[in-house]
């Protein structure tokens, strides 16, 4: 036949529709159905007939069975009726599509109960057939009893039994038959729920998948889009790609089959379209996922040009361009296809992106013959936009240097084959490579001025330095060593050990990067052969405990305990605190302690968190098996969220159940422009206290907080998470909004005010500053109590110096600063301030300001310290040219602090300190403690005639690799160059502030500027760093005067020949909860070596100059805290980092009989060992 | 009795009969149609996300549409004997006719059942149910234009369907039935 139409095939299910069921069948299909889900009411396990194919009629039957055995026992000839059911089923409805069904029974008095037996038999009526056991027929109850056979439970066996016992009729006794019956039911029920629980049977819904394609600007279908579905499969089943081509309506379907998936992952690719995918992992998701939309962006190209130091293009450089996404294995969303290009013959590259995503796209450039950019950044930060449009970027790729070592053993033997990468663990990066028969490495292309290089080969220990890239200089030297065994025991908390818990090493910045693992024996233990010999931290963690770690030095004598607590699980209800009503659905949040010095909770409610379990049936429970103490938050819509008590690690077992209060708050609100419009598109943030909000060209920098968007009636909604919040509301054209809660819940109407703009030029010296970054940043100060947020923006001048911007927030004062990228070969982050000034910013206004211009630029070149033998990282300096000031008067300041009195707060002598400080901290924020910090200010300058030189002009000076250094900007004055070299901490080359290994403290002078000497540098020739003196481990402790609390002179000196334990304290540690413990802890130690003649301790903390309410105070501490040895201050006039160096607080420094410093940074066991240590070896070995 | 029961009861009072008249169309058979009711309603006691079923009656509509074709895809005899044919055309009907559609219904519930899962609901919703786009979209999750969509492509592969097989089968012109 012909094809059918469309039409044909609608009319075809017209006269499917017009079949229409049988009225009687209709009924007893519902009847059945009806017994079915009485029965479930009884047996919900239990179908009503163990094959449903056995019908309805069987009841039916089983009546006329039971009357018919009646008849027989009573030998009554009368004629029962048969079925005594009639119904009637009557069509409703014009298409006669619903089947109303209407019961009635009718009939003689018996027949009618008899009738109402079988209703009741056929509904499963329990209850009802029971009580007609209690009917006066005997007819009735016999039938009721063998109905109650076939459906009846435990509870009609009293009743039957009292029957059976009464029955005297003939032959078989029908109770005694039924009770029978019912038993065996029973008992097959039993036995049916005693078997293992089966999971219910789930009703089967086909798998398919849908995938949308929509234009996200115009949100049209869009046909033609070629989508690949690849699946992979649990089991054997081979992975799948399906293609298909989404249809006029933008809609592509695919079938997903029954088998179990285990990823998925959809290509799109939409012609003139910017090409996307989606991947899901999730195990949970993909039993669910059903489709997935993706909306496609045309996009714009962007492009530029890679060249070489000289300028000449690089062919086939590697544009790696990868969109940071938000994609977790927990979400199934599409995101930006990876966007690798290349560069052609001339050099030049080109990418089509979304517009939106400059900021969020990384651009790395790679080449084999090049340094690669290892320091990929944001696009948007990377190059200005409309160069990028205009594809006029241009990159320069350099050569670096060339850097080779070798890797020995102890005797000096060539390592073969050993592993020497930089930074963290061996990775396949262009700085990962293996010694050669040699034990030669070499790297080709290294742009850095240093490299921390890991070096690892089996049966060494590993090793790691940060070594001085130099062209000039020696290869690299690595030399391996067998290392250490440490060994270490995992028990239980009763001591028992743990078998198999896994141990593993951290590698964090601070320790060697290299990756082992074990798992602990029958015994608990394990050990690390060929271990570090710098100090590891171990953790040890097992499944059901509390994971522990450990920081210790290899010391293969010693077997490290790790004692793992049983994980602790929470459970509880929620409330509703007035009603105490449950509350169903509520979210659980955990809070952690993750040090002991916290003094807060951390809870982990960052949009995102995967640590937040929501729950809906009004319980909850929650396993902690991290923190030094946790806590648990509840939050439910529409209530102030809750926090629980504090939870301990060894509590094992806790239930709290949470009353939560309602929240009545305001939660809509609607956002006008300055003319009452409603603003459509406003960004609207709504912030906690206490969380930092950055945004950086009105883009939040952090991506933490998401902002609700307001709709064509500048309406928005939203849910607070706390009864304090501020909203702050953007929107590019029309302005800034701020709103605190208080203030909203009295009107939900926020009005914008419009953007303030910058206009301006900026020099360097006489000429214009070009291309250079302006930046105008706005830091609100930090205030616990409300939201608190930076803003800054940023932009760059044009080839005249010039710039201009709109969009910035008009929060009245702001600062603005110019800088300029420094010109070094490291990379591109760093940069110098070159001018800066406080200009103010107002709403719908423009602000002129001239940046720089007025001064010339300094250079010098540091030179090592004299004597110092090691390498110097110069980069890893920092330091100012500091103008050179009339300096602050101290002894003024200190004059005027003894004639004025200081406030005590009534009841001072029954305060504890750390009341007294946190009074104090309130007071001085009070109007009378603002007007007494004025009053002193009034006398300072009286006393030193006039207002106090505050002349502190300072310029930012950055020193290149080679140790050279420059700042720009200086203007005419005396000068003070302040530069501090330090170590380098860590594998990121971060500077180590606790050992400095110099400072400058050369002066110079800025002679008169004029135009003919202004662009040309100031040259300050050779700059010395000296060495500071300080009090790391190996140096000798000075013989400094300080003066106790009576003014005595304290000379350190006087404590060679013992040993000396200097504790740092600061009076601020009253008010900190782990630095006060830390007082307990010395004053333990204290008490412990109390008689000993061995050691003598010194408590120094500053004293400086201040009022005489901190020097009450500090006796008062010491005396709260029950510390008695002697105590220093330092005085007024010494510099504590002259004398002591950079250095942590509290710190204790323990120095050996010669005076050497032999240990500082210790506290809590690790410096009681040390103590005891040393004395040990002061105490003479007996001789026999 | 539980909420449930009391849920199921309900439905079956309101809706049982125009649940069991849609089995018997999927299936044209009065006995599995009752079989497939009560299985169902089993189904519906012991389910899991019972209490996660917002609106009952389209979604037991749903289970009804799957089980009667998961019954389509299992029977192994596809032969339907003549004894158990309803008295389905109207009263004016003869014999013939009756035959004609019977198996008319049968050939275009086998096309149906060869469709996609989705697909194939959305069919019987709209074209057997008359529920409306709106409606479907809201039941399925879907939007009311997908809903359209997927019906517009499901006529175009049942199209494809009962035309490719070359004859209806039947030896009867479609006009037979539809008068």
């Amino acid at each position: 036949m012909a094809d059918m139409n469309e039409k044909e095939i609608i009319q075809r299910f017209k006269g499917l529709r017009r079949l229409t069921p049988d009225r009687d069948a209709a009924q007893a299909a519902v009847d059945k159905a009806r017994a079915a889900v009485m029965q479930g009411a009884e047996m919900p396990k239990k179908p009503l007939f163990k094959s449903y194919a056995f019908k309805f009629a069987v009841a039916a039957c089983l009546v006329a069975v039971c009357i018919a055995g009646f008849a027989f026992l009573t030998n009554d000839n009368s004629t029962v009726p048969a079925v005594v059911n009639e119904t009637e089923v009557s069509v409703t409805g014009a298409d006669a599509d619903q089947v109303a069904l209407v019961t009635e029974g009718k009939g003689s008095s018996l027949e009618a109960r008899l009738a109402e037996l079988e209703k009741l038999f056929a509904a499963g009526d329990i209850r009802g057939l029971l009580a007609m056991l209690d009917d006066a027929d005997e007819k009735i109850k016999i039938a009721a009893a063998g109905m109650l056979a076939k459906i009846g439970g435990a509870e009609a066996i009293k009743r039957l039994t009292e029957l059976s016992l009464a029955f005297n009729g003939k032959g078989d006794d029908p109770y005694m038959l039924s009770i029978a019956e019912i038993e065996d039911n029973l008992k097959e029920q039993q036995a049916a729920e005693d078997k293992p629980e089966e999971e219910a049977e789930e009703i089967e819904v086909d798998r398919s998948f849908d995938v949308e394609v929509i234009d996200k600007l115009t949100q049209e279908p869009v046909a033609g889009a070629a989508i690949t579905l690849n699946c992979k499969f649990d089991g054997g089943k081979k992975p799948q790609n399906i293609k298909e081509i989404s249809d006029a309506e933008g809609y592509c379907l695919f079938d997903l089959g029954t088998e179990k998936l285990t990823r998925i992952t959809v290509y799109l690719n939409a012609p003139g379209y910017i090409q996307m995918k989606a991947q899901c992992y999730d195990k949970k998701l993909l039993a669910s996922v059903s489709d997935i939309l993706f909306e496609v962006e045309k996009g714009v190209d962007i492009g530029g040009m890679v060249v070489d130091e000289q300028g000449q293009p690089i062919e086939g450089v590697i544009i790696d361009l990868s969109r940071s996404s938000n994609n977790s294995q927990s979400k199934f969303a599409p995101f930006i296809r990876a966007m690798d290009t290349e560069t052609g013959k001339e050099g030049r590259w080109r990418r089509r992106v979304v517009l939106d995503d400059l900021d969020k796209i990384y651009c790395r450039f790679k080449h084999p013959d090049y340094v690669d950019d290892r320091y990929s950044s944001y696009l948007s930060k990377k190059f200005d936009q409309d160069q990028l449009l205009a594809e006029t970027t241009v990159s320069v790729m350099v050569k670096g240097t060339y850097v080779s070592g070798y890797v020995y053993d102890s005797e000096g033997n060539a390592v073969e084959g050993a592993s020497v990468y930089e930074g963290s663990y061996y990775q396949d990066n262009e700085l990962s490579t293996k010694t050669d028969a040699n034990g030669m490495f070499e790297y080709l292309h290294v742009s850095r001025s240093s490299l921390f290089l890991t070096a690892t080969a089996e049966g060494f220990a590993p090793y790691s330095n940060t070594f001085v890239v130099d062209s000039d200089a020696d290869p690299f030297e690595i030399i391996l060593d067998k290392g250490s065994v440490i060994y270490g025991r995992v028990v239980d908390k009763d001591g028992v050990p743990v078998e198999g818990a896994t141990i593993r090493n951290d590698q964090g910045s601070e320790f060697v990067p290299v990756e082992w693992s074990a798992k602990s024996d029958a015994q608990g233990r394990f050990a690390w052969e060929n271990a570090p010999t710098q100090q590891v931290k171990i953790s040890a963690s097992m499944k059901g405990y509390y994971s522990t770690n450990l920081i210790f030095k290899a010391d293969s004598e010693k077997e490290h305990e790790f004692v793992l607590y049983p994980e602790l699980v929470v459970t509880g209800k929620v409330y509703d605190a007035i009603t105490e009503e449950p509350i169903n659905n509520f979210k659980v949040i955990p809070g952690y302690k993750w040090s002991q010095d916290n003094r807060s909770l951390s809870y982990q409610d960052f949009p995102g968190s995967t640590w937040v379990k929501k729950f809906n049936d009004g319980k909850y429970d929650f396993t902690i098996n991290r923190g030094f103490e946790a806590g648990l938050k509840v939050a439910a819509e529409g209530y102030v969220p809750s926090e629980s008590r504090t939870l301990y690690p060894d509590e094992e077992l806790a239930e709290i159940d949470f009353y939560l209060e309602t929240m009545d708050a305001k939660t809509k609100g609607v956002v006008y422009d300055l003319d009452g419009n409603p603003v459509e598109g406003a960004k609207v943030y709504v912030s906690r206290p206490n969380r930092w909000l950055m945004f950086e060209n009105l883009r939040d920098n952090n991506d933490q907080t998401k902002p609700v968007v307001t709709d064509k009636d500048g309406e928005f909604s939203f849910l607070p998470e706390d009864e304090n919040y501020v909203i702050i509301v953007l929107h590019d054209d029309k302005g800034f909004g701020e709103v605190y809660s208080e203030d909203f819940q009295k009107s939900q109407d926020i009005y914008l005010s419009k953007w303030g703009m910058v206009e301006g030029e900026a020099y360097i010296g006489s000429k214009p500053a070009a291309n250079a970054e302006i930046v105008v940043s706005f830091y609100k100060n930090h205030d616990p109590e409300h939201a608190n947020y930076n803003f800054s923006h940023k932009f760059r001048t044009d080839a005249e110096g010039k710039f201009s911007a709109k969009q910035i927030l008009p929060a009245g004062v702001t600062d603005g600063r110019l800088q300029i990228y420094r010109a070094v070969k490291k990379n591109d982050r760093s940069t110098s301030s070159v001018d800066s000034k406080t200009i103010e910013v107002l709403s719908g206004e423009t602000t002129y300001v001239v940046l720089g211009g007025g001064g010339r630029t300094v250079i010098g070149k540091m030179l090592k310290p004299a004597g110092y033998s090691e390498a110097v990282i110069w980069s890893a300096s920092s330091g100012n040219i500091n103008a050179v000031s009339s300096g602050y008067p101290t002894d003024i300041y200190e004059q005027v602090y003894k004639e004025i009195e200081y406030p005590m707060p009534l009841g001072y002598d029954s305060m504890t300190v750390a009341e007294v400080l946190e009074w104090s901290q309130q007071w001085s924020q009070s109007d009378e403690g603002k007007d007494f910090y004025k009053e002193i200010q009034k006398r300072v300058e009286e006393l030193n005639g006039g207002e106090i030189d505050r002349v502190n002009s300072s310029y930012n000076a950055v020193v290149s690799d080679d140790g050279r250094f420059k700042a720009d900007n200086v203007e005419q004055g005396d000068y003070q160059i302040a530069i501090t070299v330090y170590k380098i901490k860590d594998r990121w080359g971060n500077r180590d502030y606790n050992n400095p290994i110099g400072k400058s403290n050369f002066k110079f002078t800025m002679p008169e500027i004029t135009d003919d000497n202004i662009d040309e540098p100031l040259d300050v020739g050779n700059v010395a760093i000296e060495a500071i003196s300080k009090f790391a481990v190996g140096s000798v402790l000075p013989n400094m005067e300080l003066n106790d609390y009576k003014g005595n002179s304290v000379n350190l000196g006087i404590y060679r020949g013992k040993l000396l334990l200097l504790n740092f304290w600061q009076l601020h540690s009253a008010v900190n909860e782990s630095q006060d413990s830390e007082m307990d802890s010395i004053k333990q130690l204290h008490d412990k070596l109390a008689g000993n003649g061995k050691i003598e301790m010194l408590g120094i903390t500053t004293g400086g100059m201040s009022m005489s309410f901190y020097d009450d105070l500090r006796p008062k501490y010491l005396k709260e805290k029950g510390i008695t040895f002697k105590q220093a201050l330092i005085k007024p006039d010494q510099n504590f980092y002259q004398m002591f160096g950079q250095m942590g607080w509290p710190n204790n420094v323990l120095v050996d009989t010669n005076g050497n410093v032999i240990g500082s940074g210790l506290k809590g066991q690790e410096l009681e060992d040390a103590v005891a240590a040393e004395l040990a070896k002061l105490t003479p070995v007996p001789v026999e | 009795m539980d909420q449930r029961q009391k849920q199921l009861l309900k439905l079956l009072d309101d809706n049982g009969g125009r649940l069991y008249a849609l089995l018997y169309r999927l299936t044209l058979r009065y006995d599995v149609a009752e079989d497939l009711m009560q299985e169902m309603f089993i189904k519906l006691c012991d389910f899991k996300g019972f209490d996660d079923v917002k609106d009952l009656w389209p979604y037991a509509r749903r289970v009804a549409i799957n089980l009667a074709f998961d019954w389509r895809r299992k029977r192994a005899n596809r032969f339907v004997g003549l004894d158990q044919v309803s008295e389905s055309c109207s009263k004016e009907d003869g014999p013939v006719k009756k035959a004609v559609r019977q198996e008319q219904a049968d050939r275009l519930l086998s096309a149906v059942s060869r469709l996609k899962g989705a697909f194939r609901e959305i069919v019987v919703l709209r074209y057997l149910e008359q529920v409306s786009y709106e409606d479907i979209g809201k039941q399925i999750g879907k939007t009311p234009h997908h809903a359209r969509s997927i019906c517009h492509r499901a006529r175009q592969q049942l199209r494809g369907m009962l035309s490719s097989n070359g004859s209806d089968g039947t030896g009867f012109g479609l006009e037979a039935c539809n008068g």
